[in-house]
């Protein structure tokens, strides 16, 4: 994919977000009807999730699956940028903080965020699972992640000798 | 920091944590809690906006890009070569094996994730609680059906969403 379209899009998605994940249901809209897989997403999920720093650098991941390295590094540039909307927000909060009206706007968006998420990674489970193992595998990962926190190194080691033991 | 916070944002956030507050004292834990809300009401990732606002605080405008290459180059540089190994081996039949499980699973997480933003509480045994519970999860369910049946424009939702919430609910 043209560099420059992968930092249009990723942008768009980083604009349009709150949270390291909020551009997901956004990105997976535009991709998957450019003919990018659910495993692409997943593949970008799972590195973000055993490398360093914030859960939203899957678009880097994702960048390099669509764009190689220049795609990498146009969804770098395409993720940096949105946050420097704090310096104007700080301002503009100062004015708005005390109104009840700005928390319930905010709690409404927390809401809709998490219902999009939910669906755009229930897609990826469900694009990915074909036998009971791999439902198994989503299941876990669900409930392990929402009630018990475990470490994502744990889960996705875990996961891999398992798909080994059960596959090979 | 930005190399060594493996475990996503609250990872992240406890180094954070730890070296500007507890082991520098650079700010103190109202301080830093006050940044950190804050920061939750940039647009994309918070923790970059986190870091823009600490370098802007400790060293001026200057310190932004210092602070930003610090937190983001060890931690894209280790996403980029991560991931340009994985696309290297995949097809070899170990990796396809060990990604048939992983990518569901990381699906999984990301929906666990996902219940984490909405918070539900299980409300005392008050039916008015129970009602704003149930309210709030008819709300998550419109907001997964308007994307995934009626095909609406993710930022539309969203967009709809903070209406509703300025106009819907009491002030």
């Amino acid at each position: 994919m043209n560099p420059l379209l992968v930092f249009l899009l990723f942008l768009k998605a980083s604009s349009l977000s709150f949270g390291g994940l909020g551009g997901l249901p956004t990105l997976h809209q535009d991709l998957v009807s450019r003919g990018v897989s659910e495993d692409v997403f997943g593949q970008a999920l799972a590195v973000a999730r055993l490398s360093p720093g914030p859960n939203g650098l899957y678009m880097v991941s994702l960048g390099y699956e669509v764009g190689g390295l220049s795609g990498a590094l146009a969804a770098t540039a395409a993720l940096i940028i949105p946050p420097f909307s704090i310096l104007i927000i700080l301002v503009w909060y100062l004015r708005v903080a005390h109104l009840r009206r700005t928390d319930n706007a905010l709690l409404m968006l927390s809401m809709a965020l998490a219902g999009l998420l939910g669906f755009t990674s229930w897609q990826i489970v469900r694009g990915s699972s074909t036998n009971v193992a791999e439902w198994a595998a989503g299941l876990l990962g669900f409930i392990a992640t929402a009630r018990f926190r475990l470490h994502p190194l744990v889960l996705i080691g875990g996961a891999a000798v398992a798909g080994i033991a059960i596959y090979h | 920091m930005g190399g060594l916070s493996f475990g996503g944002g609250t990872a992240s956030q406890l180094l954070l944590r730890k070296e500007l507050v507890w082991r520098n004292g650079w700010l103190d834990e109202r301080e830093y809690q006050r940044l950190w809300q804050l920061s939750k009401l940039s647009l994309g990732i918070n923790q970059i906006a986190q870091v823009i606002i600490f370098g802007r605080r400790f060293a001026g405008w200057r310190g932004i890009p210092v602070a930003l290459c610090g937190f983001l180059l060890p931690s894209v540089t280790v996403t980029i070569g991560m991931t340009a190994v994985l696309v290297a081996v995949i097809g070899n039949r170990f990796v396809e094996d060990a990604l048939r499980l992983i990518i569901p699973l990381t699906g999984g997480m990301t929906m666990g994730i996902a219940l984490q933003m909405w918070g539900p509480e299980l409300p005392s045994p008050s039916v008015r609680k129970w009602l704003w519970l149930l309210g709030q999860g008819c709300i998550v369910l419109i907001c997964s059906l308007l994307v995934g049946v009626v095909r609406a424009p993710v930022p539309l939702v969203m967009a709809s969403a903070i209406l509703a919430g300025v106009i819907l609910l009491p002030a």
